[in-house]
């Protein structure tokens, strides 16, 4: 079987190592202060429609199609069951 | 004489704007009365040369034209939706359930209808929601039930997020048959119906999400998202074959339960005044052996406060399942075994380009056009099966504002 490159082995290995470290490291960062309250008036930027965290009518389309062609599934992506997806 | 005429003209004057501020106009609470419509059509092409139903060796070429339509009715404190949609699917993998080899496509249809209920609580601080929902194949049918809960303080700076789905799902075959409109039996390959290779054909998701968005500064917003997904009943698919090493095959035979982990963090920020950056980074575990993390990012470039357009990449590196092998690469002897390359170590990169239109233009008095979106992306896998897919989403509403009679709803 096809073996996976160096290089992606190397952001793997470094990544399975350092797994939890780099999320409770942008957690705290998010969650501490790194974060400004800000007035009505200044949501603007935060209120636009592409700053909006769901998926989109296409994005979530290619979720669903991913969420069959991987192993793995996305978080929040609303496609953990239902339907044979054995095409 | 001027002065009194200055000093009455002036009371006049107050006095008039002193009246706009009357109960009865400006400050009277109003009720949302919003219905949006949204359609989206994508159309999916794949080719691949690993096939399951034919033990990991055979075409995956596959065809599906989706097309979903979504209503949402937001009155006062309520919002309804219903989402339905059916994905016509053509598939020469399928086909090969018979013996007879074939280059026609087999047709199928996957047909889906949820409803969803939510409402607004306690000073719109905490918003609580439930859903249902079905759907159906030839050899398929799920249903699905939902309840979720939100919380935002009033600064709406964080939002809190709690959701609860449960799918019960039957692989047996027969209910879109018109001699036998009842599910009947399990579809194992042609030559491997002599005997019975699985006592159940009941399949239960429980996937319980968590997480929260923050409002990091005026111009980036992050969410962290938790999911645990549990799984139990008949996890593999009948008509998928394996072959083993001394050339004799079987039906694909998993463990009966499966335990999934997600970890996600996303990311959207302004950079200047006209682009937007989306970024997710999700990493996967789950009992099967499979390890996975992703990466994406979309750019959104606004060229005009109408148009905006960008491209997005998308990059995934999965460790692969223990119980997967290629074409005859399972030892007789295995208790689990699978050339399911869905499940087998890879990578995949998905590039493309998505084009929005975002007028939010009313037409009469209360039919606004909001959003027209075209996305094009292109899926390569690390053993060469390829897709396009290709989209087409636009969202309209009918709005009507109220005058709230103070009434409870």
């Amino acid at each position: 079987m096809k073996k996976i490159s160096i290089f992606s082995h190397e952001i793997w290995n470094y990544y399975m190592k350092n797994r939890v470290k780099i999320f409770l490291l942008t957690s705290v960062v998010c969650l501490t202060g790194a974060c400004t309250t800000i007035k009505p008036y200044e949501r603007i930027y935060v209120d636009d429609s592409a700053m909006r965290m769901g998926a989109s009518g296409g994005e979530a389309f290619e979720y669903y199609v991913e969420s069959i062609r991987e192993g793995g599934a996305q978080a929040g992506s609303g496609k953990t069951g239902g339907g044979c997806g054995c095409n | 004489m001027k002065m009194k005429y200055l000093v009455f003209g002036s009371f006049a004057f107050y006095s008039y704007f002193a009246n706009a501020q009357n109960p009865d106009s400006n400050t009277t609470p109003v009720k949302i009365n919003k219905t949006e419509i949204e359609v989206l059509y994508s159309q999916y092409l794949q080719d691949g040369n690993h096939s399951a139903v034919t033990g990991g060796l055979g075409t995956e070429k596959l065809n599906v034209y989706a097309t979903r339509v979504f209503l949402k009715k937001t009155a006062g404190k309520n919002t309804y939706s219903i989402r339905g949609g059916i994905d016509v699917i053509s598939s020469a993998s399928t086909d090969n359930i018979d013996s007879i080899v074939s280059s026609a496509s087999k047709l199928d249809a996957r047909t889906y209808v949820n409803l969803d209920y939510s409402r607004l609580l306690k000073k719109e601080k905490w918003a609580v929601s439930g859903g249902a929902g079905f759907s159906i194949e030839s050899d398929y049918f799920s249903r699905m039930i939902r309840i979720g809960a939100e919380y935002s303080p009033s600064n709406k700076m964080r939002t809190y997020f709690l959701n609860m789905q449960m799918y019960f799902d039957d692989l047996r075959w027969g209910r879109l048959n018109w001699e036998y409109r009842k599910p009947v039996k399990l579809i194992y390959p042609s030559e491997l119906r002599d005997r019975e290779w699985f006592d159940i054909h009941r399949r239960n998701t429980y996937a319980f999400n968590s997480g929260f968005t923050q409002v990091v500064n005026k111009k980036n917003v992050a969410g962290i998202f938790f999911e645990i997904i549990f799984q139990d009943g008949l996890l593999s698919t009948p008509f998928h074959r394996v072959y083993f090493t001394d050339s004799s095959h079987v039906v694909e035979n998993l463990p009966k339960n499966r335990l999934k982990g997600i970890l996600g963090l996303h990311w959207n920020a302004f950079v200047g005044g006209r682009l937007v950056l989306r970024n997710r980074i999700n990493t996967y575990l789950d009992d099967f052996g499979i390890k996975a993390l992703n990466v994406e990012s979309e750019s959104v470039i606004k060229v005009l406060p109408q148009f905006s357009f960008g491209p997005h990449f998308r990059f995934y590196l999965q460790e692969g399942s223990r119980f997967f092998a290629p074409h005859r690469g399972h030892h007789p002897f295995e208790n689990f075994y699978t050339s399911d390359f869905d499940l087998s170590t890879l990578r995949t990169f998905l590039i493309g380009f998505s084009g929005r239109y975002t007028p939010n233009v009313y037409m009469g008095k209360r039919f606004s056009f909001n959003n027209l979106n075209l996305r094009y992306s292109y899926f390569k896998r690390s053993d060469q099966l390829h897709a396009h897919i290709v989209s087409i989403f636009f969202n309209t509403s009918f709005n009507k504002t109220e005058k709230s009679t103070g009434n409870k709803e």
